[in-house]
């Protein structure tokens, strides 16, 4: 059995309107008040970044991730694939806008057989790819550092889920 | 990482345009303005044509008769004046009414020489409070922790200024030398040379430590705090039972972990020590841009007033956005009170 996951129209109409608004911010000053140059190019860097956003959520909008017991393969624009068998790399990073740290979003980072996954917690099913990928990161070895552990157990992801005997998840028995 | 970036940098533009906001609101509170008050002046003294003429011209030219919006956008630049756009952003921070000269004209290196004096002084306070803070933590209730202690104590206790004054005192008197200033005299006014950059480092030293001491103070005092919570987690004692070596049981996470309030801190630090150096550079005769603010915000000089807000609040924010991302690089964890949204 293969699971797919794929990141919410919602949420991908959210990045556009930040994107968009990010453009606006930016570009509106440099197209019509003729800033000085310092402002330029600040303003410049900001716009590309906004830019690279947007295309970012086009570009997650047509991506799929399909997990299987063998891997993880992402389709769409880019097409990546990692095995499970060949995961050696596993982060988990947790980041908020917010003071009080509440509200925020995590970054699930995959590296095997030379290939880099990223995927943010808006994808459809988070905590079951996280789930997944952790017990293959187990399996192979792979030592999550103190900031993966812990937001593993935020997502009360424990060592004992970790080392079920399952070696590569349930998704596809 | 990268959305993370987006999405504050998404919150630091409009707070840069709120805080534009008040600031204007802020220096616009006070009833009447500068030109006002010199008008009163020039009645009671006999009118002088040329004053009024260019009084008038002022009034026109910074729009000062018309609506507080109006004025607001003519200031930062998103409305053309008589000289087509022509404000904050577009570098032009507007005239000092009482220095009858542009604000840019009147603030001169005064800018530089306080970003100089901040950026060291910050750079003191870590340099400082690192060291000493886990000194304090890892021997604690030592001879040397308690010392520390008590000079943390009296750095908090002591005035910026009276330390100051203090210094100033004694370097004088068994000394015989000034150190008042941030260049010596012959610099004034004179082009930037390696002698003048030279002297400049030699007058920073004492403006520093006296900025400097009360941040360091508290510094150490909370990386003392967190690296003695650190220090007493199941992690470092199950590191040290297995053997680990104990500065590498202490570098590998407590110290990262107790680093977070010396990151967090680049943001609240930057504003703090810009208020702390105002008296303290009125003391010391810096030419930095507090005791100029002091006056113009004493003097209703909106211009000049406003721009040094903006500058300050810029730096503030600036700082808070560095901090912010540092600490997201440093410490990506998510507290237990709070969760990911989707």
């Amino acid at each position: 059995m293969i699971r797919v996951f794929t990141y919410p129209r919602k949420n991908i109409l959210g990045s556009y309107l930040r994107a968009l608004v990010g453009v606006v911010l930016t570009a509106v000053p440099l197209l019509l008040l003729n800033p000085i140059s310092v402002i330029v190019y600040l303003l410049v860097f900001l716009l590309c970044a906004f830019i690279v956003y947007g295309l970012r959520a086009i570009f997650r909008q047509f991506t799929r991730f399909e997990v299987s017991g063998t891997g993880i393969v992402m389709t769409g624009p880019l097409k990546r694939s990692i095995k499970w068998a060949e995961l050696d790399g596993f982060n988990l990073n947790y980041y908020s806008t917010r003071r009080d740290r509440e509200a925020g979003w995590m970054h699930l980072r995959l590296i095997g057989g030379g290939a880099k996954l990223s995927i943010d917690s808006t994808i459809n099913e988070f905590e079951d790819l996280v789930r997944l990928a952790a017990r293959a990161a187990a399996h192979n070895g792979v030592v999550p550092n103190r900031n993966t552990t812990g937001n593993l157990q935020a997502l009360g992801i424990t060592r004992a889920d970790m080392m079920t005997p399952v070696a590569y998840g349930t998704a596809d028995r | 990482m990268f959305t993370y970036f987006v999405h504050r940098v998404l919150i630091m533009i409009p707070t840069l345009l709120v805080i534009s906001i008040l600031t204007f609101v802020i220096i616009q509170l006070p009833p009447g303005d500068y030109l006002s008050n010199q008008l009163e002046e020039l009645r009671s003294q006999g009118e002088s044509a040329s004053a009024m003429a260019k009084i008038a011209f002022y009034r026109e030219q910074y729009a000062l008769d018309k609506s507080p919006i109006e004025q607001y956008a003519l200031w930062m630049g998103f409305w053309p004046g008589p000289n087509g756009f022509s404000g904050l952003i577009q570098g032009d921070w507007g005239q000092s009414f009482a220095y009858d000269l542009p604000v840019k004209e009147v603030v001169g290196d005064r800018l530089g020489l306080s970003f100089l004096i901040n950026f060291s002084t910050i750079l003191f306070i870590y340099i400082v409070a690192f060291p000493i803070g886990v000194y304090s933590a890892t021997r604690q209730y030592s001879i040397g922790d308690y010392g520390f202690t008590l000079i943390g104590y009296l750095g908090l206790a002591t005035p910026n200024f009276l330390l100051a004054m203090v210094l100033l005192y004694y370097a004088n008197v068994y000394f015989g030398v000034s150190i008042g200033g941030l260049m010596d005299d012959k610099y004034i006014n004179q082009p930037w040379s390696f002698e003048k950059a030279m002297s400049v480092v030699d007058h920073m030293i004492v403006p520093v430590i006296v900025i400097g001491t009360s941040g360091t103070a508290s510094m150490i005092r909370r990386l003392r705090a967190n690296l003695l919570d650190e220090l007493q987690k199941q992690y470092v004692t199950t590191a040290k039972a297995k053997g680990v070596p104990r500065l590498k049981a202490l570098i590998k996470y407590p110290i990262r972990m107790s680093l977070n309030p010396f990151i967090a801190d680049i943001g609240n630090l930057l504003p703090d020590v810009i208020s702390g150096s105002v008296i303290v550079s009125m003391v010391l005769s810096l030419p930095t841009v507090g005791p100029l603010l002091l006056e113009a915000l004493r003097n209703q000089d909106q211009y000049m007033a406003g721009s040094l807000l903006m500058f300050l609040a810029l730096l503030t924010v600036v700082g808070m956005f560095v901090s912010d991302v540092l600490l997201a690089v440093l410490d990506p964890r998510i507290r237990l009170s709070g969760g990911a949204t989707k």
